[in-house]
């Protein structure tokens, strides 16, 4: 049994290096080390949405993505991706349905419209779904805490929040 | 009001549109799209300004001033709980609300309570709740706005109500796409610097507030005084507590305001968003309660005191500041009423009709909701309004005292005490609404001098200690709510520059990455 999966996976610009020095720098540990990777799921769906403006109805694209364990969704920006792969021990298996991704997808698309524009209007939403998309979380363990490292935004978070 | 104070104000609205109309033929789909990419990046500055501009408006121009023209420096017990409250509420639960909302997968505040508090009947009586006395909320703005077109523009109240009543709809239904280029961010700063001119210039024309002072207390020495005109409220500290606590703690309850918590970029923007509130409170908050007390000596006949801003901005400022002025006015009251009924609509459609109703409902159905809902929020609202108009005073003091008291221990006890359950919150809704709602209905203040805030927060308070403890073991906490708590709660020796650099939109991916590293448990 191969012990690697291929996964569509979002190009990542943050490399395990830049995602080790980022944290060495914050936390001022020369020690620091990438302990490994997370490829994490995610459902994605292209949004065709048709929203009311002064000059008539305007058609926006946006990119929904799913949390496939978490069942969150939020609009994202545009990326690249490619075929590569992966271990299958770093690969997180996706926790909801295809299905059930699509309706969080719906209902994060018409709120944040209804949210950011205020307004009470009705907007077409068309979703294409996309399947599954991967992105990549660099584990980067230093002497006083545990982080990962979002490959694509260079985002970090600490692990098992031991501080808030 | 002459002709030049309505030129520039329809001047206002003009540029306002044109730059709107301007942005979107040029930036076009991009940058809606940029706009709407923005998700929760809401930056401290933002957060806090739009914060203080949804709480305020409406009432702080009207009754507000309105407030300090019939009670003096009474009215100054409101203001010094308004001053505090943006910080308190930012403080308090502003930052663990955000990352709580989002590890409980929460999109409106009511249904981040029936996350946290997991029961149907949460959500249906907070929602029932909210829509009510939300709906009572739009109707001060809706009196607001119909006086203040009334006064900019000379014609009669039934109709400049109906106009104000009009657009409003329109704003709401057509228009919230104007938000990308007018937004509560800009509204605030125009408010702010629109209020202080006013008191300048009233303060000018009275030679000071040294001078001032003396020139009152000629008048009547008790509106110097603590106490109100007479010394009415002498000795009276639990109706003064009741108006500390009720901009104040008081806001803590408004789920509303709570909105604007889950919508910050990180946890930590609430801590540099209170620092913005309390500069914008500092400078706003006691100003239009100090322009109704000037208004004493500028306008000693005034019929509405309610009007004392107005009126002392047309006879004092230039009429082209005059017409500036009061446009930001308007438009902060449609900005509020807006929010307010945006908010309402999507209340009633989704944690209402979607959830109990009719739960494969679309999303063009939910629009016929809110919309239905909206219309007859306004219809209702103009015929009260011109029939038997409250002072927009009382509307405020009413709607906020139920709305705290009712939601205030539920939002509080939600990111800080692991035991509140949900019988505990439900109750305390129910007890805190109630006690509220029936103090001032039955005029108990009165009697009791003690007011409707005060004593719907301490009952509501005791009443979620008291029924959470004592219902702990028919109905616990479910634990994956006690995991949530504790990871957004624990604090530990992570590095500050690690924190401060945190990305906490990355929180449950986090949750998940540590599960599958084997470092705890996660319950679905």
């Amino acid at each position: 049994m191969s012990d690697r999966e291929q996964v569509v996976i979002a190009h990542g610009s943050f490399s395990s290096i830049e995602a080790l020095c980022f944290v060495a720098s914050l936390t001022g540990d020369v020690e620091a080390h990438v302990e490994t990777d997370i490829i994490y799921p995610y459902y994605c769906f292209d949004a065709e949405c048709s929203i009311p403006t002064m000059v008539g109805r305007k058609q926006v694209s946006l990119i929904c993505l799913v949390d496939a364990i978490n069942r969150m969704g939020a609009t994202a920006n545009s990326f690249e991706l490619k075929n590569e792969a992966v271990l299958a021990a770093s690969l997180l298996p996706a926790e909801i349905s295809g299905r059930d991704a699509s309706d969080i997808a719906h209902r994060t698309v018409t709120h944040s419209l209804s949210k950011n524009l205020r307004t009470i209007s009705s907007f077409d939403v068309t979703l294409t779904p996309r399947g599954l998309v991967h992105k990549r979380f660099w584990i980067v363990q230093s002497s006083e805490a545990r982080v990962m490292v979002d490959s694509t935004t260079g985002g970090l978070h600490p692990l098992k929040l031991e501080a808030a | 009001m002459s002709g030049t104070v309505i030129f520039f104000l329809v001047a206002y609205y003009v540029v306002v549109l044109g730059i709107g109309y301007w942005a979107m033929q040029r930036g076009g789909a991009e940058d809606l799209e940029g706009y709407l990419l923005g998700g929760r990046q809401v930056g401290p500055m933002a957060t806090a300004l739009t914060l203080q501009s949804t709480s305020m408006s409406g009432y702080m121009f009207l009754g507000a001033g309105g407030l300090g023209f019939t009670q003096g420096y009474w009215a100054m017990w409101f203001a010094a709980g308004d001053i505090g409250g943006g910080v308190l509420n930012l403080s308090v639960i502003g930052r663990r609300m955000r990352k709580l909302s989002e590890m409980f997968g929460a999109l409106t505040s009511i249904e981040y309570l029936e996350k946290r508090y997991p029961s149907p009947a949460v959500r249906l009586f907070a929602g029932v709740l909210t829509v009510f006395l939300l709906g009572f909320y739009v109707l001060a703005q809706l009196i607001a706005g119909g006086k203040g077109m009334a006064l900019v523009t000379g014609i009669p109240y039934p109709i400049a109500l109906a106009i104000a009543v009009g657009i409003i709809l329109l704003y709401t239904f057509m228009g919230g796409y104007l938000a990308v280029a007018y937004t509560d961010f800009f509204q605030s700063l125009i408010m702010l610097v629109g209020v202080l001119w006013i008191a300048i210039a009233a303060l000018t024309h009275l030679g000071g507030l040294t001078a001032a002072n003396q020139a009152i207390a000629d008048v009547d020495p008790t509106l110097l005084s603590a106490w109100g005109r007479g010394l009415g409220f002498e000795g009276q500290w639990g109706v003064a507590a009741g108006a500390v606590l009720i901009f104040s703690v008081g806001l803590l309850g408004w789920p509303h305001v709570v909105t604007r918590h889950m919508a910050m970029s990180k946890p930590a923007t609430a801590r540099r968003a209170g620092l913005w509130a309390t500069a914008w409170n500092l400078l706003f908050v006691p100003t239009p309660y100090l322009v109704g007390i000037l208004a004493i000596l500028i306008l000693p006949g005034l019929e509405d005191p309610e009007m004392a801003i107005f009126e002392v901005a047309g006879l004092l400022l230039p009429a082209a500041a005059t017409g500036l002025v009061m446009a930001a006015i308007m438009a902060a009251i449609m900005s509020t009423a807006d929010s307010l009924l945006l908010q309402t609509g999507s209340i009633a459609s989704r944690d209402l009709y979607e959830r109990f109703i009719n739960p494969k409902a679309t999303e063009r159905q939910m629009v016929m909701v809110s919309r239905a809902l909206v219309l007859a929020i306004a219809v209702i609202g103009y015929v009260v309004a011109l029939v038997e108009p409250p002072t927009v005073f009382g509307i405020v003091i009413f709607a906020t005292s139920v709305l705290g008291s009712a939601f205030l221990p539920s939002y509080f006890c939600a990111v800080w005490w692991k035991k509140a359950n949900t019988p505990g919150a439900l109750a305390s809704m129910v007890v805190g609404a109630s006690v509220a709602f029936f103090w001032e209905y039955l005029g108990l203040v009165e009697t009791t001098q003690l007011a409707p805030m005060l004593t719907g927060v301490v009952s509501s308070s005791v009443t979620m200690v008291v029924v959470s403890l004592a219902t702990q073991k028919i109905s616990p906490v479910p634990t994956y709510v006690h995991e949530i708590m504790d990871e957004a709660a624990v604090v530990g020796p992570i590095p500050k520059r690690l924190l401060a650099a945190s990305d906490t939109s990355l929180g449950p991916e986090a949750a998940a990455i540590d599960v599958a590293l084997g470092r705890g448990p996660r319950d679905e």
